[in-house]
């Protein structure tokens, strides 16, 4: 028998295994492109179930949202009734009609960047930033989370600016010359 | 200086002196952790494309487990506190020692197998070498890297499983940079390294006893 036919399980293993972990990066590679390639979405399925579904029974809250378009136009969407488990996503697409344009971000990030409102679109350094009224310093508090991080509550005020939002010192408060504070605890 | 050092090693274990012993272990674990720290800090810029691994495992294939356990550990007690890119936290820390480690067992295990033996014995064994020292350094590095993605995750997630699964995705980039590299380095570094070592009277540990 030769030497190579002698260890012949051990290179049959070696390769085995080289192939093995090839297919778990391939597959592992094939998931991190799924995720952060920010498929382009206008309006989707989630949309729709957003739009017409508001089945009966569920826990109902109500919350206020202002967008400021950035060019002197705002507008509020006061007391707006949704289901308790919806986050801010949801329920910027249900207040505008789903004309929401977001990068989309699968598993496991599972998140939205949000490029457009309304038909007005992040350009340059000008995008939409996200605001919440803190009640506790009655003061405007940058968003430090997602939108799909933002869990609506009860009584809860919310907002989207756009803006040039280079940094958070630099970005404006959704309502000019009210007070902003850098954390709401 | 390093045939120099070579040679002086040759001559102790000619004049029987174990390579077992305590100064000499602990002298080759410095000279290995030197050297590795010197690449990594020279190759700063290229991510995850670092000579350590290699270096880690020609210490264990050389001279033993106790030699490349020894140098992954110290290597990392410098470089994870001394780093361009930022302080290591304790956890990930950890974690990195323990898949630094991998080398270190893949070395001696190596080193212990009848094939690698075989292949040393022959005069011309690069070819095989390249190949069967090329795989084992893809496969503790994914080992490695699976370890350590996890181990960046492990208390930013709700479930081991998820961070197993979030460190595997965020990771891959990295984590195929890095094997590549180690693929490069494991099959034309190492053989060469191991072969030289071999004509200089450096004969492939098996008695650390």
């Amino acid at each position: 028998m030769t030497r190579l036919g002698s260890h012949r399980v051990f290179y049959l293993i070696l390769g085995l295994l080289a192939v093995a972990i090839v297919s778990v990066q391939v597959g592992a590679y094939y998931y991190f492109q799924r995720s952060y390639d920010g498929t382009s979405s206008k309006s989707s399925v989630l949309c729709s179930s957003l739009t017409t579904s508001n089945s009966p029974g569920t826990d109902v809250v109500s919350v206020n949202t202002l967008v400021n378009y950035g060019n002197g136009t705002t507008k509020w969407y006061n007391e707006t009734n949704i289901p308790s488990g919806w986050n801010f996503y949801q329920l910027t697409l249900y207040l505008v009609g789903c004309n929401v344009q977001a990068q989309s971000y699968g598993p496991p990030l599972n998140e939205h960047l949000v490029t457009g409102i309304n038909g007005v679109i992040k350009q340059g350094t000008y995008s939409w930033t996200l605001w919440e009224f803190c009640q506790k310093h009655s003061a405007w508090v940058f968003s430090p989370v997602g939108v799909d991080l933002i869990h609506v509550e009860n009584g809860q005020t919310l907002a989207w600016v756009y803006e040039v939002s280079s940094s958070v010192s630099s970005s404006q408060p959704p309502v000019a010359g009210a007070r902003t504070v850098s954390s709401c605890s | 200086m390093a045939g120099n050092f070579a040679r002086s090693l040759s001559q102790s274990r000619r004049s029987h002196q174990s390579i077992s012993s305590s100064p000499l272990k602990a002298s080759l674990i410095a000279v290995f952790t030197a050297l590795s720290l010197a690449t990594n800090y020279a190759m700063i810029d290229i991510p995850n494309v670092k000579l350590m691994d290699a270096l880690v495992f020609i210490a264990a294939f050389l001279f033993g487990l106790e030699v490349g356990l020894g140098s992954a550990i110290s290597i990392w007690a410098v470089y994870g506190f001394i780093n361009p890119w930022g302080q290591d936290d304790f956890t990930l820390l950890l974690f990195l020692m323990i898949g630094e480690c991998f080398y270190a067992i893949a070395g001696a295990l190596l080193s212990r197998a009848s094939a690698a033996r075989e292949l040393l014995s022959n005069t011309r064994p690069y070819g095989r070498m390249s190949l069967i020292f090329g795989l084992i350094g893809f496969q503790a590095t994914f080992a490695y890297d699976v370890l350590t993605n996890f181990g960046s995750w492990i208390f930013k997630t709700s479930t081991l499983y998820q961070a197993f699964i979030i460190g595997m995705i965020t990771g891959v980039p990295f984590a195929i940079l890095h094997e590549a590299s180690n693929i490069a380095f494991f099959a034309f570094v190492v053989p060469l390294a191991i072969g030289a070592s071999k004509r200089m009277g450096l004969a492939v540990q098996d008695k650390a006893k």
